[in-house]
């Protein structure tokens, strides 16, 4: 791409500078501390720029930014009493109120936690590059306005209409405590998504980015791919339900894996109540849970979807491996849990990469004789957490494959369907990459599975 | 003048350039805020004076209007269980958003910086912000007139401020439901929990139209899921259920709502419910006529007929964020689409007393009426703002009716920029005065569904997939005993239309629903009105499991 690399800020206005640096953070910090008059006192400040444009119809539709907002979270223990209080005033009387909220919330609470308040000293983190100049370096609105005209200008040429969304960002966060604690991050991201629709409403596309690193995000090659989806899912047709061989791209397994990583909890699976536990026998780890090609990491050092290095209390977090060749390795214990069973922490980032294989996704389809290959799924909904069972439906790009070749646009399914049973149905996987959300970074590959069940049809397009 | 401090003296050293990696531009230190942090905190005439700077920057940036939304929340959670009780929380928030319309394209800035002259350079921010996108061909906007308000005040009507009642006093309520709760003779475990979210509002908004609008909302929600209870068999981890205090809904209201729902006797009473619950079996697939209480219709409602009248959903604007509209195109469907049976009739309303979207004007200056969406069965308008109301205009003339916007216009907060949010919805109640019970009795062979409902739903809100948290037998017009593991499965437009049994007045219930749409996300919140009814042969699966 040779668009303008940086999507921030404006010109000839004055460029703001974005988040709060770690001696801003600090400083800040350090007022609180002197005003609060608890001892066990943590701060969490976050500070946040961004900016966004959105089109529809093929035209840009709106374009905005917010200017360095900054939160404080104050977090008072006394006597093992919590409160806390949150402001965004953060002159000294906004402040001063606040941290009299907390201490006086706290002394509210009637019943105390167990143990001794948590009161952690200074930590060592690892430290993820995750702060990009060319999401953050400040140029103005018109290169993101560059960006999307491209792909608006693309679309009218296909006579397809496309709807879109370009946002940067730029966060910091910062937690600290009175007794030394003070762990720092500053970061960007940048996400771009786009959906073309045939001007008849019987086609639709979809394709979308996301990176800490805007040079990353190969903005013209998700337009050409949402407009090729939405023209090649013109006038779908109609099959009956059942079970099929699936090829999932990495945008559609990822809202399968989603909740998956939300049942890595020690306490419910001790008890038996996710897929990682059996009532009255504890939890599984050590057991077999997944297809053995299958290998689930949080690492904030990943390549393709670090993250930020310590939890919400400021703790570090390291390497996780869940799941290692299909066997389960680690479950999430939170602090209350981990001090019950007296082990340590274990935190549940909710970000992850799932390992993959070689295996192209046009491969997959050339070894599929029958099958459908589907581009995404949406309205994902856990009906059961033992087995979670899910119901959604696919969206955006749904085809039959009959041997070896798309053969032609199918209509959309709803389905019912867990993804223990998809992760252990598993026939090939391809290479992970970094899927468009806006929530933590998952890294998931496009997989071929076996006996995928669609329920219904689910006609909307 | 007001009198904001024009320079702000650094609070810290400016951090270091370096670090941030900032390639460009020349940087605004971080600055010590003014004495004065919030615009709530001035006189009326400052207020004024803010929000007129914004107006007026923006218009001499080149803005063929603008508007401006300031804000401050307060927000306060306090919630107990028998177990123990979560930290108690109070959120302060004060933001503005400054929104530019320059040749059909929509500028936004948001800020948290109150300085006369940071306010007038963000306006003039969001100007540029669209003037970078409109090179091209001039898109064609106009907005719906409006008569401009120049002193509009409006304050909620809430009976009892929740703020002005000692939190003690609130505690020692839910305390005594709970220890009430905890007397319930149960062979199960009991987690009980009681709690409210009370969030208060100072709003005001100026447009070039020349308004300026000072309002107070309030808004009561109940915490963590209401006051509820949910019991879990002691010999089956699996056989658990829930049940909460259905009057103590998320309202317009404040602690008022509280003392109304009587908690000390009705936490029991959910309690007693949910072990009943407890016996239940496994639903057996199969066509049911489906009898739905008022409580557990205002999901399927709001999530397919309400959303699908957002007029930007069904215009395409929606379509790469919560998607599009099984209602569209306008001009196909507007007084041709028969979107559920002769009995449905459905009306928005933004200014129903005692309602979560209740406003005295919508967030570019609109006073809200009732409008009829669904009558009779049958399409006959959208959820409008000034922009989407022009652009129906057309069908407005046809009526011989007034081309005005219906006061959808919102910003999920004051920091994302305003735009079409479902306003509270109500579905009318039937002639005849017809209860839950009556509807039950007469039903020869069934199933009742109460308490709340949710499920999944397509980008078109046409299919969905939806479960009940309370599901009873019908035999013979009579409740036969509880049952587990129903989801239904439904297309819209036939589940309406199958629908030929309405409860009436007596019936009535206002229900809170949160709905998010956007880019960014923003969410909004409104009260949805529902009435019981009965929908004919609806596909009903189980997706429990063998026990």
């Amino acid at each position: 791409m040779t668009e303008p690399r940086s999507l921030f800020a404006s010109r000839p206005e004055p460029a703001s500078s974005l988040v709060l640096s770690k001696a801003d953070a600090e400083a800040l910090g350090k007022r609180i501390f002197a005003m609060s008059t608890a001892p066990v006192t943590e701060v969490t400040i976050r500070s946040t720029s961004h900016a966004n444009t959105r089109f529809a119809l093929n035209e840009v539709t709106t374009a905005g930014a917010s200017d360095s907002f900054v939160d404080v979270v104050i977090h008072t223990t006394i006597n093992a009493k919590e409160g806390r209080a949150s402001t965004n005033r953060i002159d000294d009387a906004g402040l001063r109120a606040a941290v009299e909220a907390s201490e006086r919330l706290a002394n509210l609470v009637r019943k105390t936690g167990p143990g001794n308040p948590f009161n952690p000293g200074g930590q060592t983190y690892v430290e993820p590059t995750l702060w990009f100049a060319s999401t953050a370096s400040a140029l103005d609105p018109s290169a993101r306005s560059q960006v999307v005209r491209k792909a608006i200008v693309s679309a009218s040429k296909a006579n397809v209409v496309s709807a879109g969304y370009l946002q940067a960002e730029a966060r910091s966060v910062a937690i600290m405590n009175k007794n030394g604690l003070f762990a720092y991050v500053h970061l960007t991201n940048s996400i771009y998504t786009l959906t073309a629709r045939t001007t008849d409403g019987t086609g639709s596309g979809w394709a979308g980015g996301t990176s800490e690193d805007w040079s990353r995000v190969d903005a013209d090659r998700i337009a050409g791919r949402a407009i090729d989806l939405a023209l090649r899912s013109r006038n779908p047709v109609a099959m009956e339900p059942g079970r099929y061989t699936v090829i999932l791209e990495p945008a559609a397994l990822a809202e399968l894996i989603m909740p998956v990583i939300g049942s890595l909890d020690a306490n419910s699976s001790d008890m038996g109540t996710t897929p990682f536990g059996t009532p009255g026998r504890g939890n599984r780890i050590g057991e077999k849970v997944l297809d053995s090609r299958v290998n689930l990491t949080a690492d904030p050092m990943d390549r393709d979807g670090g993250f930020q290095p310590f939890d919400y209390e400021g703790m570090p977090v390291q390497k996780t491996p869940w799941v290692e060749n299909g066997v389960l390795t680690n479950l999430a214990y939170m602090r209350w849990y981990a001090r019950l069973k007296d082990r340590a922490p274990v935190y549940n980032p909710f970000a992850v990469r799932m390992s993959g294989g070689t295996t192209t996704v046009d491969e997959m389809i050339a070894s599929t004789r029958r099958g459908f290959y589907v581009n995404r799924l949406s309205a994902v909904k856990t009906l059961d957490a033992k087995s979670l069972l899910c119901t959604g439906v696919t969206r955006d790009g749904l085809f039959l494959i009959e041997n070896g070749r798309i053969v032609k646009p199918l209509k959309n399914f709803r389905f019912n369907e867990s993804p223990m049973f998809i992760l252990n149905n598993i026939e090939a996987m391809g290479v992970p990459q970094r899927v468009a959300t806006s929530g933590p970074p998952l890294v998931i590959p496009p997989v071929m599975v076996r006996d995928f069940t669609f329920s219904s049809l689910s006609d909307a397009v | 003048m007001i009198k904001l401090a024009s320079t702000r003296r650094a609070f810290v050293k400016a951090g270091s350039a370096a670090a941030l990696a900032i390639a460009a531009g020349s940087r605004r230190g971080w600055t010590q805020a003014p004495d004065v942090s919030s615009w709530a905190q001035l006189p009326e005439a400052g207020q004024r004076e803010l929000a007129m700077r914004a107006i007026d920057a923006a218009r001499a940036a080149g803005a063929d209007y603008a508007d401006v939304r300031f804000s401050h929340v307060t927000y306060l959670s306090l919630g107990t269980s028998n177990i123990g009780m979560e930290p108690p929380s109070q959120t302060e928030r004060i933001s503005y958003g400054i929104r530019s319309l320059v040749s059909g394209v929509w500028g936004f800035v948001a800020g948290q910086d109150y300085a006369p002259e940071s306010v007038a350079r963000l306006a003039r921010t969001s100007v540029l912000q669209a003037k970078a996108n409109s090179t091209g061909t001039r898109r064609t906007l106009q907005l719906a007139p409006v008569p401009p308000v120049p002193d509009g005040k409006w304050d909620m009507a809430v009976r009892i401020d929740p703020f002005k009642i000692a939190m003690d006093d609130q505690l020692n309520l839910m305390t005594l439901a709970i220890e009430a709760t905890s007397k319930v003779k149960a062979t199960a475990s009991m987690r009980i929990v009681c709690g409210f979210d009370w969030q208060r509002e100072e709003r005001i908004f100026a447009s070039t139209d020349g308004s300026f609008i000072v309002q107070t909302l309030f808004r009561g929600m109940p915490y963590d899921g209401g006051a509820h209870v949910t019991v879990q068999a002691r010999d089956d981890v699996f056989n658990y259920a829930s049940s909460s205090v259905q009057d103590l809904d998320a309202a317009g209201k404040g602690y008022e709502m509280v003392l109304e729902a009587d908690l000390v006797n009705t936490l029991p009473q959910a309690a007693e419910e949910a072990l009943r619950m407890l016996s239940s079996k496994p639903v057996q697939v199969g066509r049911y006529d489906l009898v739905v209480h008022a409580r557990a219709m205002a999901s399927p409602l709001s999530d397919t007929l309400g959303r699908a009248l957002e007029y930007d959903r069904a215009a395409g604007l929606e379509a790469n964020a919560q998607g599009t509209s099984f209602i569209a195109p306008p001009q196909d469907v507007l007084g041709k689409m028969r979107a559920g049976s002769q009995l449905l009739t459905v009306k928005g309303d933004r200014s129903q007393p005692g309602s979560l979207a209740a406003v005295g004007w919508d967030d570019e200056g609109v006073k809200p009426r009732e409008f009829t969406l669904v009558k009779d069965g049958v399409v006959v308008d959208y959820h409008t703002t000034r922009e989407m109301a022009m652009k129906l205009d057309w069908w407005y003339k046809q009526q011989g009716r007034e081309t005005r916007s219906h006061g959808c216009c919102g910003a999920g907060s004051a920091d994302r920029i305003p735009m079409q949010h479902m306003p509270n919805l109500s579905m009318q109640p039937g002639a005849g005065d017809l209860s839950f019970e009556d509807i039950i009795a007469d039903t020869k062979n069934g199933i009742a569904i109460s308490g709340g409902s949710a499920g999944s739903i397509d980008q078109q809100l046409l299919n969905g997939q939806y479960g009940a948290t309370a599901v009873q037998e019908i035999r013979n017009g009579k409740l036969a005993g509880y049952l587990r593991g129903l989801n239904y499965q439904f297309r819209a437009p036939e589940f309406w239309k199958s629908m030929d049994a309405i409860g009436g007045k007596r019936s009535y219930v206002l229900c809170g629903s949160s709905s998010r749409k956007g880019q960014p996300l923003q969410s909004s919140v409104q009260s949805i009105g529902t009435v019981p009814a009965r929908f004919r042969q609806v596909n009903v699966i189980n997706v429990g499991r063998a026990r």
